[in-house]
């Protein structure tokens, strides 16, 4: 902030300020009547991105700061290019009604919206799972986490910093949440690719995290899920969960397990090879991925496993068995396997919808969706 | 809820009728308020004799009776004045405001009421939500594995068959992408393929450019991966003995917007591989060694492929397709390294692309047939023609009186390797002997240790 701004600014402006020192880092839209509001550097960047016009608003005796605005209704248009473009956006809403209070309006931040957490379906690639991850590094080991809060997906991992990189090579997480300090190192080793954000040391301490894991399954001990003994892990779920909650996002109950990727159960395939074997997209832009070959679901959930699947193979004879068996079966009953592939487009993305329905974004259309969907399983069974 | 809700509360119906009696009376009032409105309207025109009288609605006044100036006079002294218009006046009465706080009233509490059914409804869904994320994988599950079936249907595969062997055969394997994109008419030549960890561990793949051999080494790989997530696969029968790690090093990748040449990103790629293997490891080597120059590149390669053959602990199964012919040498010294090559047919000037896998290998790298297809000027094809015979025949004569002395060279190479402390091996002893603390060991634990360090070297 340069001397300028120290010149009395309006009292709009002043609570403006006031909330954008507490999330300096994020893109802040502010509830302004029916629009959403940006100013200074966040207007510029929005007008750029989302191609509003960029104008300036008196603020205090002989004063400009810069802004851009959308109406409120077209948030669904906007916030998700934003988000696309790599940004972190503050959802500052008005608290009360204006009609009620003679004074300013109170306002808050209702919501933030990150491209690691996002429940949004005009953001979200229906193909692909949607991760946050959280790593905590502790000396030569690490562990990290896994969340995809659109599925409900929750999955932990510890052991070398190699092994992190095969996990980060396969899962490509769209947001990475590390401990304060280790932005610079973490950019080195995996470049500017990935979003990082960061938190204090409080959030990846070993024994909060335990609890906190342990307040939100509503258990006694973590043994059932099979991560008791994974500290470095453990951490890193906690992390996450207090991100969270710093982030304002309540509803977690579609969050109802928590799983261990074991290392000796998948086949070791590093980034280069993805690329090489060209299985989800090559260098050249045009080539036909194996993917886009192989891919023959009906649905997005069935899609998102396969993709999964291709990015960790097993190792376990009898599960593979068990698959092929199926796929024998359906390979055999052609008309069975119809009718089922029919059902199943149906059913669309049952996995994303009842999410949305524990944390409370539901609208009425997806609940009738949801219903009919229901209806539809019935037939499959 | 109704079929087809509203997108938003408060922009149309989103509760059925039915559901709550309170909702329905509340509708009724919100419904009827029109029929009453114009209860009201006809009343007070027939009162006032303005047949022309109108109830409108806006959000500055509400609800209002509009009259125009000519029936000004027939406003009766309770109408309230609420504003003038050009042609028109229009007022509102105690009755008028009375029934529109009702109807108003009535749709806000509607609002609310629809809110609170609908929220409860959400709970209800809640707390089914585990029962039905796990139906949602069952389905999620069944549906990748329906779409292997069409898969293998539309696109010819079989199932593979996989064991805890370390042997993988492949017959008649086919890629499964290049195999759609082949032009009508024409057909991808299927090859069989055979790799374990006894007779055949590394097979040297040579071949002209474009003949195949890319194509070949990632179609293993493929077929692998698939048999490896459960789906059938391209080829007529497949055995995998499951393998545990896929890398592959294919071709010049350009990572020259991070500031690495392709010759660095081709050692990094390819050190991460040998720090790594494992001995159910599957490694596919395309053209290493291009980006340096000819005898660093393949000085390279030779070495590479020994220390695969030579690893103490790990047969790492490995194709090789390399333009450097010499390491054809390799499969005279080491039993496991077998030569193959892509069959490619000479016929008059022009070469045809068998693309069939044979053993052997090959001597020449029809480099310069092929820049006489890609059209080069004659004399340039011919010269080159002409430099190569002289260069071949220089080889050739060396090679003779070489051979017994290349044969120390490589030994003494070998030895020379031993004690390079960059060998892994080398290094894990090392760091063992490091942490020894002799003051404490007993004698038993030295033989012991000693025991297990002679066995870590294969000896």
């Amino acid at each position: 902030m340069n001397e300028d701004k120290k010149i009395v600014e309006t009292p709009l402006m002043k609570q403006y300020f006031a909330i954008k020192g507490k999330y300096p880092d994020a893109l802040l839209l502010f509830r302004v009547g029916d629009f959403y509001e940006t100013f200074g550097e966040d207007a510029i960047t929005a007008s750029k991105i989302l191609g509003i016009v960029l104008t300036r608003r008196a603020n205090g005796a002989a004063q400009y700061v810069e802004l851009a605005g959308f109406p409120h209704h077209s948030i669904d248009t906007y916030l998700p290019k934003l988000v696309r473009a790599g940004h972190k956006v503050a959802i500052c809403d008005q608290l009360e009604d204006p009609k009620l209070t003679k004074k300013i309006v109170k306002r808050g931040i209702t919501e933030l919206v990150t491209p690691g957490v996002v429940y949004n379906d005009q953001i979200l690639s229906q193909k692909e799972n949607n991760y946050l991850a959280a790593v905590y590094f502790q000396k030569d080991q690490a562990g990290i986490a896994f969340l995809d809060i659109s599925t409900g997906s929750f999955r932990v991992a510890s052991g070398s910093l190699s092994y992190i990189d095969l996990l980060l090579a396969s899962i490509a997480p769209k947001e990475i949440l590390l401990q304060k300090g280790y932005r610079k190192g973490f950019e080195e080793r995996y470049g500017k690719d990935i979003y990082i954000s960061t938190m204090d040391e409080w959030a990846f301490v070993p024994d909060s995290a335990h609890e906190k894991l342990q307040i939100h399954f509503g258990v006694p001990t973590l043994k059932g899920f099979g991560i008791e003994n994974m500290p470095l892990a453990i951490t890193a779920a906690g992390a996450i969960l207090f991100y969270l909650e710093l982030t304002r996002h309540e509803g977690l109950g579609h969050i109802c397990s928590i799983s261990r990727i074991d290392e000796e159960e998948y086949v070791w395939i590093d980034k280069f090879t993805f690329r090489n074997l060209e299985i989800f997209g090559s260098y050249q832009e045009n080539a036909a991925s194996l993917f886009s070959v192989i891919d023959r679901t009906s649905s997005p959930m069935g899609a998102r496993l396969l993709r999964s699947w291709l990015t960790m193979p097993i190792k376990n004879i009898d599960e593979l068995n068990l698959r092929q068996n199926i796929v024998e079966f359906f390979f055999n009953e052609t008309e069975q396997r119809e009718k089922i592939q029919r059902n199943l487009k149906d059913v669309g993305d049952l996995e994303r919808i009842i999410s949305k329905a524990a944390a409370g974004r539901i609208s009425p259309r997806e609940v009738v969706q949801l219903k009919r969907v229901l209806n539809q399983i019935i037939p499959i069974k | 809820m109704l079929p087809e809700p509203a997108s938003q509360f408060g922009k149309g119906d989103v509760i059925a009728d039915g559901v709550s009696a309170e909702l329905d009376s509340l509708r009724r009032v919100a419904r009827h308020g029109k029929e009453l409105l114009n209860e009201i309207q006809e009343r007070e025109a027939e009162r006032t004799g303005i047949t022309s009288l109108k109830i409108s609605y806006n959000n500055v006044f509400g609800y209002y009776l509009e009259v125009r100036n000519t029936h000004k006079d027939k406003v009766p002294q309770d109408w309230i004045r609420k504003q003038t218009l050009v042609s028109a006046e229009r007022y509102i009465t105690q009755e008028l405001k009375e029934y529109e706080e009702k109807i108003l009233g009535a749709e806000e509490k509607i609002l609310t009421l629809e809110q609170s059914l609908f929220a409860l409804i959400v709970t209800e869904i809640q707390s089914n939500t585990f029962v039905i994320q796990q139906n949602s994988s069952v389905l999620a599950r069944l549906d990748t594995l329906a779409g292997f079936a069409q898969l293998a249907l539309s696109n010819k595969y079989n199932r593979p068959s996989i064991n805890i062997g370390n042997t993988i055969v492949i017959k008649e394997g086919r890629h499964p992408v290049i195999e759609t994109l082949m032009a009508p008419g024409e057909e991808y030549i299927a090859n069989d393929l055979y790799l374990d960890c006894d007779s055949q561990q590394i097979i040297i793949l040579t071949g002209p450019n474009m003949s195949g051999k890319s194509a070949l080494l990632r179609q293993t790989a493929l077929i692998v991966l698939l048999s490896q997530i459960g789906s059938f696969v391209p080829a007529k029968s497949a055995e995998i003995g499951i393998v545990d790690k896929i890398f592959t090093r294919v071709g010049a990748s350009d990572n020259i917007s991070r500031g690495e040449s392709t010759f660095m990103v081709e050692m990094l790629e390819t050190a991460t591989i040998l720090h790594n293997l494992s001995s159910r490891s599957l490694v596919l080597l395309d053209e290493i060694g291009r980006g340096t120059s000819t005898y660093d590149g393949m000085s390279i390669a030779w070495a590479i492929v020994e220390y695969l053959h030579e690893h103490p602990e790990h047969r790492a199964k490995t194709l090789f397709a390399t333009h450097y012919h010499e390491l054809n040498d390799l499969e005279e010294k080491f039993e496991r390294v077998k030569n193959f090559h892509i069959s490619v047919k000479e016929v008059d000037k022009t070469v045809i692309f068998l693309r069939k896998l044979v053993p052997g290998g090959t001597a020449h790298s029809f480099g310069i047939h092929v820049a006489r297809m890609a059209g080069m000027p004659q004399e340039v094809v011919k010269r080159a023609e002409r430099v190569l015979k002289k260069l071949e025949a220089k080889d050739n004569n060396s090679s003779k009186a070489d051979k017994k002395g290349r044969v120390t060279l490589n030994d003494d190479a070998v030895q020379l390797s031993f004690f390079q402390l960059e060998d892994p091996l080398l290094i894990s002893i090392r760091d063992e002997l490091k942490e020894l603390d002799i003051n404490t060991l007993s004698p038993l634990d030295a033989f012991d240790k000693l025991r297990s360090l002679k066995k870590k070297i294969g000896l």
